[in-house]
């Protein structure tokens, strides 16, 4: 009676959390970062050309008919491994710099005293036991997360609504169009979540073009409004703190509720959880290829110790994640896995699946 | 005589995908024809019980053995029904065979008449109630179903009370049971399929659903998962629980309980089974649904907004019952900003006064309160009232003026336990998830707790009893089963499309009701 | 079972990781004041005295101390006061910063920079300017049983809502600083004598350029810039005329909208303000109910009066080349160019900007009289 199927539905919840991610841990003065009006451009530019750059994946599944690590292993061995080890790697330190960052949040905003160290140490087992009772359980709760995401959002943004001004909206061209291309480029790097689609895609049950379009637009769509919403709130003095989005919910006041940061920290937990599961996950399915007998709970334990390790590293000193973060995001691990595995798939698989059929 | 071989037909099919656990040999062992031999045999086997009644007779000059067990048969019925037409009868030229013919299809000396074999079957049916004869020359025996042992009369259920519908309750005893249910589904659909579960008490346990509605999967996987169950006495359906559940482990069970005959007929008639076992009133209901946990008879009675509301009340005194003291603690050690500035006053007076810090507090005055419910359920009715009163001073007034304890924490105290008791099929998991949250809470704050409340809910999500995600229908979404999930919609609503949990998003179950199970 | 009750053991050994403190180990601040002199910060703080209060079983109200302690930085007095009183200082529920004339001469973003990094304070934390000390001013009420903190807030709240204070939050003024071309603007609070007591009143307006106070402006001057701001919630508008008599509204709605064009070689602001009022008090010389011109009359002198005191603010600020309206922040919106351009010579440029003010008033409610039907 068991079954690995998730509807596209609940593809677009996981990934949409794990999307948004970056938004509430956006830092401003990183080496990331861009003006906020630039931003509020680049994001739908972003969104329209991710949508071009998915074509390749999307033509090699619908061409094989199976996920890309099993595409890749039916071309050869060799290359199959190599692919597995490479979309593997990426896997692990997406996660593991999803824990560094949660916990970098944890302890410069909550818990200043805390030692950094136990935020990985409680976080990763119990994304672990996620990752291990299956993705169909992760999906399912992803639904009603993001349910609970998008009301604790609304009432953000609601308490928000008078601190609105729009005179910090300026023209994005004021930089030229060089900042626009960065902030397109770095909207695009950042978002690893495509790779994690393409790992899930053959579990879905529905129609997975529509599911990734549909995701997209949502994922413009709340980062263009949380965009919005802070520099307008905020205005300059959202460069002057870490996380402005948080520190929009401390503004946000709604009536009786007081300060809404309590309902910021839950929700980002949420949200941490379940993109660090989905990396897990990813890798999971990665080193099964590369180590077949390994049974699943010790392929998992494996995968969060491997993470664990790695965002143990990157807690002993802020330069390490900060190093760490440029090295993801510069664009190289998302050409490699979401264009130039593909691609090479493709090429190097078409002939075989050709005479398959 | 056609219902009881249809009856019987549908016993022995039931049995067919049953297997049965080992058992002694010797009660396996076939009847001989030779009566002495067998009446022999019996009081041996039963090693003289005082119990045990057997009165050899002659009906119509062919020798007989009556059997009994002492206090199991309805005496009266006994004496009419069954000794004065034996007694009275006159055969011609009568042998054992012509006898069992008379007995078999020219007699109603009991509504319930079974033939068996083997003196396993012997001391079951002597054990159910029934009172059996045993013919001479004849290898078979007789059981007469003419049961009347004391039991309890059909009552308001103790721990499903209602405003509204009926007062009727299942009692310890399956017969009296099945009339409650037939009476309320005038189907010839609702099938009821008994057989015995227990190595040693081959206690009676019934399976009950309605063969147009159920998956033939679901009833496949309930008979197979029974047929694991080794255990030497099964007294209770909660000894069952356990091996109808799925993994993964967790708080919370993907099988229900119930008292009433109402809701178990509303349950079975959406496609579940329910598990009935004689000796106990509570039926086990599968697969069952986290929603159904906040649901109950009185909203179907009640109008749609009433219904909503307290369908909502309920949500939130789960939520209250489940993280308020864990909350408590964490925003008061960790989070005190996010206190309003008169609140914080008052906790930190009364903060200064105790000598424990506020987790340990909340330990305290948590296990006192568990010990004095746990006392009150044991204690007699006219005591138990007074350690309500006791309770009440104990934990209220004088601890807080001793400065064990402070005042905020009183009031936590009494708005969770009232909570918790909104939904009470819900208290085993919430009183250990309390504990939880008081400890993560109180060490890791905000973070813990919802760190915690991660791993409980993809728990709960990844339960799928018999199939069915229990969190459906709200993950996966069932639009059409959500209208009664958060809203309670009137019944012209509801009865537009008939509920089948099989139907619902996320189900493995594939066969529909009605279709023949090839397995 | 066994790992159950390792876990337990595990988590149990982690209760001294997360640095908690306990509620009764915090001094909680409600106000603060902060003095700077001789190369060293002087702080005082209200806090709320846990003894007395507890004593009092909460009857008459939380009670208050004054705590003063010194330091090189906040960080270093705030760790002194720590020492003395033997708790942590805890400013979550810290109402109001005020800053001594003197610090806020010398610079506000030294003085605030603790309070911006730390997460226990909101950002939208009251912070004041005093003319004077500080001190005096949470020393005022130090022998009754009042919370100045409280006092504070709740009277620059009423004055907010009726445009005789602006939003004077710590978000504002260190927004207003990462804009070198703005002036920021915080309320302006002194303690007066009056019979003998000392008493508690907003006194105006301080202006900053950077993060240095170089001017202050009266109260009178403070409603000016809230009508352009648009952020009057209800404030009383008296006409006097002879012909007609004495007619008091209190306005119900207030909106206005800015606009910078660049005209010439020079900005050119245009500021709309719309405002809806409720006649509350109408003194009339004839007996019978206005009449409706009279009315728009009555509406017109309510525009002249709005107009001359923000032309009034306009002229105040002008004169000194300080940005209060936004005008940087406008241009740079619109004419990007311009602004960058010119930013470097902003002060001049203020100076030599037009403002052209449009005023629209409607008293459309009377309440539950009768006269002006």
């Amino acid at each position: 009676m068991k079954t690995n199927a998730i509807s596209s539905g609940q593809l677009v919840t996981l990934l949409f959390l794990s999307r948004i991610f970056n938004i509430f841990t956006y830092t401003p003065h990183s080496q990331t970062s861009v003006p906020g009006s630039v931003v509020l451009l680049a994001i739908p530019l972003a969104g329209i050309i991710m949508v071009a750059l998915f074509f390749p994946a999307w033509h090699l599944i619908q061409k094989s008919k199976m996920g890309i690590l099993e595409a890749a292993q039916t071309v050869h061995p060799f290359f199959g491994n190599l692919c597995a080890g490479i979309i593997g790697m990426v896997c692990l330190l997406m996660g593991a710099y999803t824990v560094s960052h949660f916990e970098f949040f944890m302890i410069s905003t909550i818990y200043p005293q805390a030692e950094s160290w136990i935020f990985v140490l409680l976080f990763l087992p119990v994304v672990a036991y996620a990752a291990y009772l299956g993705i169909e359980a992760v999906a399912r709760m992803s639904v009603t997360v993001f349910i609970v995401v998008l009301g604790i959002i609304l009432l953000v943004l609601v308490g928000l609504l008078p601190e609105i001004n729009l005179v910090y909206v300026q023209s994005p061209f004021i930089g030229g169009w060089k900042m626009i291309v960065i902030g397109c480029i770095r909207q695009i790097t950042n978002n690893m979540e495509i790779l994690l689609f393409l790992l899930l895609v053959p579990t879905i049950r529905g129609n997975g073009k529509k599911a990734y379009i549909i995701w997209i637009i949502l994922g413009a769509a709340m980062y263009e409004i949380l965009s919005f919403f802070t520099l307008t709130s905020l205005g300059e003095y959202s460069a002057t703190r870490l996380f402005p989005f948080y520190t929009a919910a401390s503004v946000a006041k709604l009536s009786i509720f007081g300060r809404l940061d309590l309902l910021h920290i839950a929700v980002w937990v949420f949200v941490a959880f379940i993109r660090t599961t989905l990396y897990v996950y990813g890798a999971y399915l990665s080193f099964r290829i590369l180590f077949p007998k390994v049974k699943k709970g010790w392929g998992i334990f494996l995968c969060a110790f491997l993470m664990t390790g790695v965002s143990m590293l990157n807690s002993l000193d802020m330069r390490y994640l900060s190093v760490y973060s440029r090295v993801l995001f510069n664009g190289v691990p998302f050409i490699l896995v979401i264009l130039l595995i593909p691609i090479l798939t493709l090429l190097l698989g078409r002939k075989k699946w050709r005479e398959k059929a | 005589m056609k219902l009881f071989h249809f009856i019987k037909s549908k016993f022995d099919a039931g049995l067919s995908a049953y297997e049965p656990p080992q058992e002694d040999p010797a009660l396996s062992k076939k009847m001989g024809s030779d009566l002495m031999e067998r009446v022999i045999t019996i009081r041996q086997m039963f090693s003289d019980s005082g119990d045990l009644l057997i009165r050899e007779v002659t009906i119509s000059g062919v020798k007989c053995a009556v059997c009994m067990c002492e206090g199991m048969v309805n005496t009266n019925v006994f004496s009419k029904m069954f000794a004065q037409p034996l007694t009275n009868l006159t055969l011609e030229q009568a042998t054992p065979q012509k006898l069992l013919e008379w007995v078999r299809s020219q007699s109603l000396l009991a509504p319930d008449q079974k033939e068996f074999y083997t003196y396993g079957e012997f001391f079951r049916f002597i054990m159910s109630g029934f009172v059996v004869i045993l013919i001479e020359q004849l290898d078979m025996g007789i059981a007469m179903g003419i049961q009347g042992f004391a039991g309890r009369g059909v009552d308001e259920p103790a721990t499903e009370v209602n405003v509204r519908g009926s007062r009727e309750g299942f009692i310890e005893m399956l017969r009296p049971n099945m009339a409650l249910l037939r009476r309320r589904i005038k189907s010839p659909h609702l099938i009821f399929e008994l057989f015995p579960i227990g190595t040693k008490s081959k206690t009676d346990v019934m399976l009950v659903y309605m063969d147009d509605v159920v998956s033939p999967e679901l009833l496949r996987e309930i008979r197979y998962r029974l047929s694991k169950v080794k255990i030497d006495v099964v007294l209770e359906t909660g000894y069952l629980q356990p091996f109808l559940d799925s993994k993964p482990v967790s708080l919370f069970s993907g099988v229900g309980t119930t008292e009433r005959p109402d809701t178990l007929c509303a349950k079975i008639a959406e496609g579940r089974v329910g598990v009935m076992l004689d000796g106990t009133p509570f039926a086990l209901v599968v697969p069952y649904l986290f929603t159904e946990n906040f649901q109950s008879f009185d909203d179907y009675s009640h109008r749609p907004y009433f219904a909503t509301f307290i369908r909502w009340l309920k949500y939130t005194a789960f939520l209250f019952s489940v993280l308020l003291p864990g909350l408590y603690v964490a925003i008061a050690s960790f989070h005190p900003e996010l206190f309003p500035s008169s609140l914080l006053f008052s906790l930190v007076i009364s903060e200064e006064n105790t000598p424990f810090p506020l987790m340990l507090e909340a330990f305290i005055i948590f296990f006192i309160f568990e010990m004095m419910r746990e006392a009150g359920l044991r204690l007699p009715r006219p005591v138990g009232h007074a350690v309500g009163i006791v309770g009440a001073l104990v934990i209220g007034d004088a601890a807080v003026t001793a400065g064990i304890i402070g005042a905020p924490m009183v009031m936590v105290v009494a708005l969770t336990a009232i909570s918790s008791f909104v939904v009470p099929s819900l208290y085993e998991p919430v009183t250990f998830l309390r504990f939880a949250f008081i400890l993560i809470g109180g060490i890791f704050g905000i973070f813990g707790i919802t760190l915690g409340l991660c791993a409980v809910f993809v728990n709960l999500c990844a339960i799928n009893p018999l199939g069915v995600p229990t969190t459906t229908p709200a993950t996966p979404f069932s639009s059409y089963a959500m209208r009664d999930v958060l809203f309670r919609w009137g019944w012209r609503t509801l009865q537009k499309e008939d509920l089948r949990v099989q139907d619902l998003k996320g189900s493995n179950l594939h066969m529909r009701g009605g279709e023949k199970d090839e397995n | 079972m066994k790992k159950i009750l390792l876990s337990l053991l595990t988590v149990m050994m982690l209760t001294g990781c997360m640095g908690n403190v306990y509620l009764n180990d915090r001094g909680i601040v409600q106000a603060v004041g902060i003095d700077y002199a001789d190369g060293e910060y002087s702080l005082t703080m209200e806090l709320f005295n846990v003894e007395e209060s507890s004593a009092d079983q909460g009857a008459s109200g939380a009670k208050s101390k004054i705590i003063k302690s010194q330091g090189k930085s906040i960080t270093e007095a705030i760790q002194k006061t720590a020492l003395s009183e033997g708790k942590i200082m805890f400013f979550g529920n810290c109402k109001v910063i005020v800053l001594g004339e003197e610090t806020a001469r010398e610079g506000v973003s030294k003085a605030l920079d603790y309070f911006n990094s730390t997460h226990e304070t909101p950002p939208t934390i009251l912070v004041l300017t005093a003319r004077g000390k500080a001190e005096d001013i949470l020393s005022t009420k130090e022998e009754e049983p009042i919370v100045p903190g409280k006092e504070i807030l709740d009277m620059v709240e009423a004055a907010q809502k009726s445009g005789f204070s602006p939003q004077s939050r710590l978000m504002d003024i260190i927004g207003d600083i990462q804009e070198p071309n703005i002036s920021g603007t915080l309320c302006l609070i002194e303690a007066q004598e009056e019979k003998e007591k000392p008493v508690l009143s907003l006194a105006g307006l301080a202006v900053f350029r950077e993060d240095r106070m170089i001017s202050t402006l009266p109260l009178e001057q403070c409603r000016g810039l809230q009508w352009i701001k648009g952020k009057i919630k209800a404030t009383e508008i008296y006409i006097k005329e002879d012909r007609i008599g004495q007619i008091t509204a209190v306005t119900s709605q207030t909106s206005s909208k800015k606009n910078a064009n660049i005209s010439g070689d020079h900005p050119e602001m245009v500021i709309k303000i719309k405002v809806k009022s409720t006649a509350v008090e109408v003194v009339l010389n004839s007996g019978s109910p206005l009449s409706k011109e009279d009315q728009k009359y009555v509406t017109k002198l309510q525009e002249q009066l709005i107009r001359s005191e923000v032309l009034e603010l306009i002229q105040a600020t002008q004169r000194k080349g300080l940005d209060v309206l936004g005008l940087a922040q406008h241009v740079k919106k619109s004419s990007p160019e311009f602004y960058l351009g010119h930013q470097n010579d902003w002060k001049n440029i203020v100076e030599n900007a037009n403002y052209q003010v449009e005023v629209t008033c409607e008293m459309d409610r009377m309440g539950v009289g009768n006269k002006l039907l």
